[in-house]
């Protein structure tokens, strides 16, 4: 096997199929002496002479000489991630480094949440009924270790994708559930034959979980006989083919990430040569860092309060954009007896409170489906504060005056410990009681997911919340609020069920027009508001990303969370 | 003597570790939360969350996890951890040497600034220096050391911007090729003395807040035990015969009075150790205390329970020293 690698090495380098960094790399993770790399790397052509001749935007490493560089743009998070996985996990920091290192066939252009633009893909063809998919990949175009990344490369990577079952394999198994759906046509093509009509498909292939492609030769290397697919390697490390190499991974330090000199898309112009995500768990420190330019970025992670501050701080500029993350808190549909109760309890709660004094701004009313999203109805019903109309609703359904409601929340999440006490003051002022039990995240977490039976929940569990994974309200409603996602890990932890929205849902999955959605989604909203409301519906995200002054390029988008399009970025020369 | 100590103190160990291992396994699977849900992720299936609890071993019965733990345990090995699916051993000795370099440090400055206050504070007894000692053990004692970190580093980082805001080294700087796993040797190993002066640096800051604390109890202990003994009658007889102050204090006072505060010291290590979670969440510092805090955040029963028996360790380890030390001390102690 290795003798097989050195050989390929050997002859990628003569081809000047290779950076001097790859080369250099992948010599050293070979066990090669240095003398010997050093030969591999004299030897090696320049590499733009070598390759063949690219359209315009496939440059290479030798475009250094008109490179502007904008040095390591340093991004702070609170947290590190144990997993970065594409293929197997959820979070948003792995989600961020994926997005770097790794390419899809495409993803959702700038701001947009239904525009697509190329990634590995430099086309695609949708057929007539929209069940046969057909991308065309850029040529020549290779991973991180020097592996063409080529149609076959991707049909690899996500078969792995469908056969790991990891968190995000719905993503693709709603529309494409077996690798024989895959036809590799040619080196560069690649097709999907869905068998029926999938008009979210490229939608689901630009989301930000799960359609990364993972380099097959670094998976195969490191896959063994208990892991066949090389998880615990990529839950750690990472091969892609996008711009930046992974260099280091630690949980408690953060990820380092380098340039990747072969990069497809060239690195003419100004670009940052380096990306730090660093953990820093302490708010001061983050805000200090940000404050002193020591740090470049960070998202949604400074208190509201810094926040304040640091809008009018010349050193920092405050980028804010709503997101597709709607928050609410969760109703035990059981245990509140009727849906009259559900409505008088979304009387009860303090919108304006929560959305001014407590989000400061940073929240917009909405209901399920929030507005960037396929479905969005712009006059979905809202509640508002009433607590007369509350009190009598409430009262309706069986309980009486005294009554106490137990209400579950993240003892270290400020906001929502404010909300929480917001609202414990409108239900007393109504005459019923409001028990606050706090505990850590970890256990809301494994309240909602878990398979406790209704009776052993709480009445309320605040701070939740969800956003689709790609533009589908049915992405976005089907996981909170179907009775198949009641206990075992489904997030209906409410125990909501109603029998039409189950209807709604099960036509909505297949639906055919854009019309026919609409009107689904129409009528689904307005069960899920005002006639049989499952949770409280707080509003859709604003998030913010604090940038040093001199950072520019940075566009979000409302379905990648967290994450920063720096390729695209560079840092203003002074 | 120091033999049968010694034995004694090991066999002690061993009840004191087999205790609390079996306190932190009660309390770490009392808390309510299903560890295998928060691996697999937020939004993973049934499916997922199976394959990890069968492969933690979650779905055995409660008894039989504590019975596999003590089993491996007793092989030295603390099982995986679910944070960073690793051997919680090679965590350890990852996490272990960064907190081990900040509390020997911070060690260091309590006892080199903390035993010369406490002589100075006693022999000027209500003057100046004493003032001043009281002021500085006081506070240190008065004030919380995650208030203090956050101001120190508001002060030194934020304004003035002479000292790092934390982490061990700058961003994009390579730690050095690891011998004992402190930045500070191994960079001295290595003849790197640029990377030796950055570690050094970045260990100010969090070591100075951790000592803060720790000085103030060490100065309080010698300024107590030399107050008592500047009052025995050898002292006195010494005086008398003329004996230099310098000679009174350093040759008769000081030995003396070092009994009880040798005492403190052993116990202080324990407690920078506990104190370096709060300052290793300020300064970024990536030791042990972040480790558990993140394990315990995470229901991460392997790596709460293995910190939390490596620190016990150390502790009953430290006492043992301490007793060690007596014997050379006061010869006339019998144990």
């Amino acid at each position: 096997m290795e003798d097989a690698q050195v050989a390929r090495l050997f002859s990628l380098s003569r081809a000047g199929g290779m950076s001097r960094r790859q080369l250099l790399e992948t010599g050293l993770r070979l066990g090669l002496a240095s003398p010997v790399i050093l030969s591999l790397i004299e030897a090696a052509p320049n590499r733009a002479s070598a390759m063949p001749a690219e359209p315009s935007s496939l440059l290479t490493a030798s475009n250094a000489a008109q490179e502007e560089s904008s040095g390591a743009l340093t991004i702070l998070w609170t947290s590190g991630t144990e997993d970065i996985d594409p293929h197997y996990t959820y979070s948003e920091l792995a989600s961020a480094v994926a997005f770097l290192v790794y390419e899809m066939l495409l993803k959702l252009k700038g701001d947009s949440t239904d525009e697509f633009e190329p990634m590995l893909a430099e086309s695609w063809e949708v057929s007539e009924d929209q069940s046969t998919y057909t991308f065309k990949l850029y040529p020549d175009v290779m991973f991180q270790d020097g592996t063409p990344a080529n149609a076959q490369a991707v049909k690899d990577s996500y078969t792995r994708w469908i056969e790991l079952e990891g968190s995000p394999v719905n993503v693709i198994t709603r529309f494409c559930d077996s690798p024989d759906k895959m036809e590799v046509v040619d080196e560069t093509t690649l097709r999907f034959n869905l068998g029926n009509p999938q008009p979210l498909f490229l939608a689901a292939m630009a989301s930000s979980y799960g359609p990364m492609v993972i380099s097959p030769t670094a998976l195969a290397e490191n896959a063994t006989e208990e892991d066949p697919y090389a998880h615990e390697w990529a839950k750690e490390f990472a091969v892609g083919s996008g711009p930046y190499i992974l260099e280091s991974n630690s949980v408690t330090e953060g990820i380092t990430l380098a340039r990747f000199d072969g990069y497809h898309r060239g690195w003419e112009g100004n670009h940052f040569e380096g990306v730090n995500f660093r953990v820093v768990p302490e708010d001061a420190t983050r805000r200090q860092l940000l404050e002193r330019g020591e740090a470049d970025a960070a998202t949604n992670n400074v208190t509201i309060d810094a926040l304040e501050a640091l809008r009018s701080n010349p050193a920092v500029q405050v980028t804010e954009y709503p997101t597709t993350r709607v928050v609410w808190e969760i109703m035990n549909a059981p245990r509140l007896l009727t849906k009259e109760v559900r409505q008088g309890f979304s009387y009860a709660f303090p919108y304006d409170e929560v959305l001014n004094i407590v989000y400061k701004g940073l929240l917009k009313r909405s209901g399920p489906i929030p507005d960037s999203v396929r479905g969005y109805d712009p006059e979905v019903f809202l509640y508002q504060t009433d607590l007369d109309k509350a009190k009598e609703l409430i009262l309706s359904g069986g309980f009486k005056e005294g009554d106490v409601f137990e209400y579950m929340v993240d003892a270290n999440e400020e906001k929502d410990q404010t909300v929480a006490q917001l609202f414990q003051a409108n239900v007393q002022e109504m005459g019923f009681n409001l028990e606050l039990i706090s505990v850590d995240y970890a256990t809301i977490e494994s309240t909602v997911y878990g398979d406790a039976p209704s009776e052993e929940r709480p009445h309320f569990i605040g701070g939740w919340g969800w956003w689709p994974d790609y533009n589908s309200p049915w992405n976005q409603l089907w996981p909170n609020f179907t009775e198949e996602n009641i206990g075992g890990g489904g997030s209906n932890a409410g125990a909501w069920v109603n029998a039409r929205f189950e209807e709604i849902m099960a036509e909505a999955e297949h639906f055919e027009s854009e019309e026919q959605l609409n009107a689904l989604m129409k009528e689904a909203q307005n069960i899920l508001t005002e006639q049989d409301p499952p949770v409280i519906y707080y509003g859709q995200r604003v998030d913010f990303t604090v940038l040093g002054a001199d950072i520019q390029g940075f566009v979000p988008n409302p379905l990648y969370l967290e994450a920063y399009n720096v390729y695209g970025m560079s840092r203003a020369s002074t | 003597m120091l033999t049968r100590l010694i034995v004694r103190r090991l066999i002690f160990l061993i009840f004191v570790l087999f205790g609390l291992s079996l306190i932190t396994f009660g309390l770490s699977h009392i808390i309510p939360g299903d560890p295998a849900r928060l691996m697999a992720g937020p939004r993973a299936g049934k499916s997922a969350v199976a394959k990890i609890r069968e492969q933690y071993g979650l779905n055995d019965p409660l008894p039989e996890q504590y019975v596999t733990y003590v089993r491996n345990l007793t092989r030295g090995d603390f099982g995986t951890s679910f944070t960073t699916r690793r051997p919680v051993s090679d965590d350890l000795k990852r996490y272990l040497p960064a907190t081990i370099e900040l509390g020997a440090i911070a060690f260091v400055m309590s006892t080199l600034v903390g035993v010369p206050l406490g002589i100075l504070s006693s022999v000027r007894r209500d003057k100046l220096p004493d003032h001043i000692a009281r002021f500085i053990s006081i506070s240190g004692l008065a004030l919380p050391v995650f208030w203090l970190a956050i101001m120190a580093q508001f002060v030194f980082f934020g304004r003035l911007g002479w000292l790092p805001d934390g982490a061990r080294l700058p961003i994009g700087t390579d730690a050095p090729p690891t011998v004992t796993g402190l930045y500070t040797i191994d960079s001295l190993i290595g003849g790197d003395w640029e990377l030796f002066r950055l570690s050094l640096v970045h260990l100010i800051m969090p070591a100075t807040v951790l000592a803060y604390g720790s000085l103030a109890v060490v100065t309080r202990m010698v300024r107590g035990g030399m107050l008592e003994v500047l009052n025995q009658d050898y002292i006195r007889t010494a005086r008398a015969k003329g004996i230099t102050p310098q000679a009174v204090i350093f040759g008769h006072a000081v030995k003396n009075a070092m009994l009880p505060t040798v005492t403190s010291l052993g116990l202080q290590i324990g407690l920078l150790l506990s104190g370096a979670f709060l300052v290793e969440i300020v300064f970024s510092w990536p030791g042990i205390g972040r480790y558990a805090v993140e394990a315990i955040q995470r229901l991460d029963y392997n790596a709460t329970m293995a910190t939390t028996l490596v620190i016990a360790l150390i502790f009953v380890l430290m006492n043992l020293v301490v007793d060690i030390l007596y014997l050379f001390l006061d010869p006339r102690i019998e144990y």
